[in-house]
This record gives structure tokens, sequence and C-alpha cells, in this order.
């Protein structure tokens, strides 16, 4: 399974959990499957680019996982900006090239989000502040993080 | 019957309320055709008639080659899928 073109006619299709797909490196073909609310790819490591699912505005659910040996590494966030009904995104072992946060920052129906840790500090307390309702570990880590120091003092 | 546990409390919490996975089928033919779900492997038999399943909603599937895929691409009523693994 390298890709979800055999998917494409599933026109109905409100559900998609792939586990464990190793060879998985594409979602193309995800793109047609409008009507989808749910989608989880775990243990999908060589995954390297969500963009198919931009325009996927129903979306309320996503759970990306690489996994513990290999992350999944993704050019960027850019995907999500669009997905303004998601209610839940959960990134699990994830990494993100450009460490930019910026593109979940208009998703205000987010109630649980999980995030991995390698964005700067500013990003998370940018983030924070665009999404004060939504809940994850990455908030407390936010928050028990030091001050930054002040450069003038 | 499998459940499957990712260790991602949302993930777990989400699988969890959809219950078990479904029954799995040797071969197609002997489905009852007003089947809503069914799960099915690349050992399974007729896969193609998939598509002569009007009912199905629910799919599982395990270990699926592309030839898998393929087949269920054909069950254009499929509202649920889950795949399990790949062909290794």
């Amino acid at each position: 399974m390298a890709d979800l073109v055999p998917l494409s006619g599933l026109q109905k299709l409100r559900y998609l959990a792939i586990s464990v797909a190793s060879r998985l490196w594409s979602l193309d073909g995800i793109e047609g499957l409008t009507t989808l609310e749910y989608f989880s790819a775990w243990h999908c490591a060589a995954l390297t680019s969500v963009a198919p699912l931009a325009g996927l505005r129903g979306l309320r659910y996503v759970f990306l996982d690489g996994n513990m040996y290999k992350p999944m590494r993704l050019d960027s966030l850019a995907a999500f900006a669009g997905l303004g009904d998601l209610e839940v995104l959960t990134l699990h072992n994830i990494r993100v090239r450009d460490r930019d946060l910026r593109p979940l920052h208009g998703l205000h129906k987010l109630r649980r989000l999980d995030l991995p840790d390698h964005f700067p500090v500013a990003q998370f307390a940018a983030l924070a502040a665009a999404l004060p309702a939504a809940n994850g570990r990455w908030r407390s880590r936010f928050q028990s993080l030091p001050a930054p120091k002040n450069s003038d003092s | 019957m499998v459940r499957i546990g990712t260790g991602i409390r949302d993930i777990d919490d989400f699988i969890a309320a959809r219950g078990d996975t479904p029954p799995e089928a040797t071969d197609v033919r002997d489905v009852e055709p007003d089947a809503r779900a069914l799960t099915v492997s690349s050992m399974t038999r007729n896969l193609e008639r998939l598509a002569e399943l009007r009912a199905l909603r629910r799919l599982a599937a395990r270990a699926p080659r592309d030839e898998t895929l393929r087949s269920i691409g054909g069950a254009v009523g499929v509202e649920d899928l889950a795949l399990f693994g790949d062909d290794g």
C-alpha cells in the first residue's frame, strides 16, 4: 500500500483509520473523499506530506503518528490551515521541518490538540494566545518553561 | 475479536467507542447480501465481489495488498474503513 488512490471512489466515507502501514508514503487519493470526518494514520512513518488533506473541510478528528524510532517528517502544517471544523488534532512522533505553528492559529473549534515539543517557545506562546480553548499537554509544557530572559536587563 | 491499542488516549478512546472489529470473511461469496460490516484480508477469496454488497457500511482489512485496496475501492457504500498493517 503506497498511496490511497484505489480508495478515491469511496464517496460516502466518513471514517478512515490506517494502522502500521510502513510503506504508505503518500496520501494521494484521499483528496476526493470530501465526506471524511475522521482520519488517522498510526505508525505510518513513511508519510512526508499531508497536503492532500487540505481540501477536506469536513474533517473533525485527525491523528497522525510516525513511530517511536522513526518519526513522520512533514515539511509544514500548512495543510491544516483551512480545516476550520477540526475539533481534535494529534501529532505524535512527528517532526515539522519549518517549525511553524501559525497554520493552526485559525482552528478555533479545536478543543484537543497534541503537539510534539520541537517548536520554538515563541511559537507555542503565539498558539496559546490564538487558541485559548485548545487543551493538551503542549500547553502545560509551554507554561512550565522558564520565562525567556529579557535581553535588556 | 481484535481491538488495537495505540497508547494515544484520544485515539484509543475513539476506537473503543466504535466497538470490536467486524466478523472476518474467508470468502465474500459466502457473505449475506445484506451484511453491513465485514473484515477481510488478502487471504479472503472473491474480494472483487465486495462491490456487490450494497448494504456494506463498515469494512476492516488486515494487511491489504494493492489488489485488496482496489477491491475495497469498489465498495462504494462504505462509510467506515480501517486498514491494519501493510503487506510486509
